[in-house]
């Protein structure tokens, strides 16, 4: 063989071993949430919304609106492909402090999909501050209607 | 002069199967189909309203029929004997050079239509756009670095390009095909909007790529190695025919147990230190008798010089048989066998095997020079020994001795007054043979009795 083939061959493997170590963020969170998963089992409530992300600090029940400056307002329905995504989002005077999702496609590999985007959907608004958040790849129908439930949300708070 | 054997050992026919081309036809377009229903069934046309639908939907359609055409190129060129059996090497690599097109320009339409859909969602420019694709879905870089090479592919066969490259450097990019295939299969899985949400779709995707898998292991590993450890080919003889022609006489064990026929030919691969990573096809240039296995080569490259000096015992893989131009297409009693120059190695196996009544058999043999003429004593001896007619048609066109081509419409008929009532095997260049085929047509002998085999690279 000549020696072309032979350093063609290898600078193919080299390219080969980098794509496939190459991680996308997205495979990077999904890979976080993992290791989260795992090792929060003794009190994972096992719902698609919440399950397996560490409790959040201080947060405030979703439902009771303690003090005039905490809103909690639940987003419309955003139907779409593989079902259905709504979010609720609360507010404390004027910073997103929690927001959850409230209905997510349920049915087998959707189901599983939602799992695994909600908590990286839930922590990108809340370092963003806004619904102006990357669409997951993969996850690209879920995350838009996700965003745009709460996009619609935050706009009647802000309103 | 070799010596003849006067009566030839039977060996086993290759076996055949009772395929049609319409069953093939059936299966390719139904899985075609099969492929567009399932996209239609997730929705594929629901999204054409929606932002970005058009471009998004498109760019799912492309994506599916691009890889399975992609698929469908590999067991075109899987040296399937079922295919073979049926179209013949010549005519599979004719349609997998045509769908290989299709499928780059399908592939591209893919990476542009999903693009500029995503852009389209994502309020941003195709470039950014693009830019988020490669770099936070998953595994889209990787088919991107496949689509690229899959474009290597497809550029270096564009026939200005692929007359300028040395056979072994295009075919060398060409094995990257394989390598973009499989680059491309995990981001279809993850992120491929028909396939992330249903598992049965995902179940038949993988099926596919594990029956096309299947294929090209089985007939391009498999079998040239099964054959090796059974055969256990190696170098008896190199000897000279002719200036640049030499015939190379293999033996091993149990050849009488090698289902092979005359006419056929395998894809060889000679294991010495230069030989070992290319295969090349060449006819067996006698028939098969049980003894050894002969084949006959011209110079007319690198590669071809190199076998010139290849030694007794050099160990051989054999990849086949396979070949069309057999006894296995016989229609009629009569027989009409055209070569042209080399051409004339399988036609030399078939003028000892063919089963002919004494009277019914006629060669033309075409070369431009005497200095090209192989075979000659054997030639007459099966000739005499056959009762048939040999007809030497010696000379360049446009000579004195030979104004006009000898094999025109006008003088085959001369030559063969009953051609339409013949079957005719015919081998040489493809011009030639192209030639021949034209004037066979003018002289309207139905097509179902004309046998070929292109060789061209």
């Amino acid at each position: 063989m000549p020696k072309r083939g032979v350093i063609s061959a290898l600078l193919t493997a080299i390219g080969v071993v980098l794509l496939i170590n190459f991680k996308t963020p997205s495979q990077q969170g999904f890979a976080a949430f993992n290791r989260q998963t795992v090792t929060g089992t003794t009190n994972t409530d096992g719902t698609a919304s919440a399950g397996g992300t560490p409790p959040p600090t201080a947060t405030v029940p979703p439902t009771a609106a303690a003090t005039p400056t905490t809103k909690t307002i639940t987003g419309p329905a955003i139907s779409y492909f593989f079902g259905t995504a709504q979010v609720q989002v609360t507010l404390e005077n004027g910073k997103i402090t929690d927001v959850t999702a409230v209905q997510l496609p349920n049915e087998g590999q959707s189901a599983w999909i939602s799992q695994q985007v909600a908590p990286i959907l839930r922590s990108e608004v809340l370092s963003a501050q806004s619904a102006q958040i990357n669409l997951i790849s993969g996850a690209t129908y879920t995350s838009a209607a996700y965003r745009q439930s709460l996009q619609a949300a935050l706009d009647q708070a802000r309103a | 002069m070799a010596a003849i054997p006067t009566t030839l050992a039977r060996v086993p026919m290759p076996r055949t199967w009772r395929l049609k081309p319409i069953d093939v036809a059936a299966l390719l377009v139904g899985n075609g189909l099969f492929i567009a229903a399932m996209w239609w069934r997730h929705g594929g046309l629901d999204q054409i309203p929606t932002p970005g639908g058009p471009f998004i939907a498109a760019g799912q359609l492309t994506a599916l029929l691009g890889t399975y055409t992609a698929l469908v190129q590999l067991v075109l060129m899987s040296r399937s004997p079922w295919l073979d059996q049926l179209f013949g090497m010549h005519r599979l690599a004719a349609w997998h050079r045509w769908i290989g097109f299709a499928t780059v320009w399908l592939l591209l339409g893919h990476g542009a239509f999903t693009t500029i859909g995503y852009a389209a969602i994502g309020h941003t420019s195709p470039i950014g756009e693009l830019w988020l694709l490669l770099t936070t879905f998953p595994y889209v870089l990787m088919a991107t670095a496949g689509m690229a090479m899959l474009i290597a592919v497809g550029v270096t066969s564009v026939r200005i390009a692929r007359r300028k490259l040395a056979y072994e450097t295009w075919h060398g990019i060409h094995l990257y095909g394989y390598l973009a295939i499989a680059l491309a299969t995990a981001h279809q899985l993850v992120v491929g909007s028909d396939f992330m949400h249903d598992p049965v779709a995902r179940i038949y995707w993988i099926s596919l790529y594990v029956a096309v898998a299947a294929m090209v292991l089985t007939f391009r590993v498999g079998q040239p190695i099964a054959i090796s450890l059974r055969h256990r080919l190696r170098v008896a003889n190199v000897v000279t025919e002719a200036p640049g022609v030499v015939s190379v006489y293999l033996v091993g064990c149990r050849l009488e147990q090698l289902a092979v026929r005359a006419g056929q030919y395998f894809v060889w691969r000679f294991l010495t230190r230069d030989g070992w990573w290319r295969g090349h096809p060449f006819s067996l240039s006698a028939a098969p008798n049980g003894e050894y296995l002969r084949l006959t080569i011209k110079q007319s490259g690198d590669y071809t010089r190199l076998l010139q000096q290849l030694r007794p015992g050099t160990r051989v893989f054999a990849e086949g048989p396979y070949g069309v131009l057999t006894g296995a297409r016989r229609t009629r009693p009569h027989l009409l066998l055209i070569a042209g120059g080399i051409g004339i190695a399988p036609l030399r196996a078939l003028l000892e095997e063919l089963p002919v009544a004494r009277g019914n058999l006629t060669l033309l043999y075409r070369a431009s020079d005497w200095d090209d003429v192989v075979f000659r004593d054997e030639i007459d001896h099966l000739v005499e020994q056959r009762g048939g007619l040999v007809r030497y048609l010696v000379g360049r066109r446009g000579t004195r001795e030979m104004p006009t081509d000898p094999l025109q419409a006008r003088a085959l008929r001369r030559l063969v007054p009953d051609i339409g009532r013949r079957d005719i095997y015919l081998c040489g260049s493809i011009q030639m043979m192209e030639a021949v085929e034209e004037s066979l047509e003018i002289l309207r002998v139905p097509p179902a009795q004309i046998h070929t085999e292109r060789f061209s690279y």
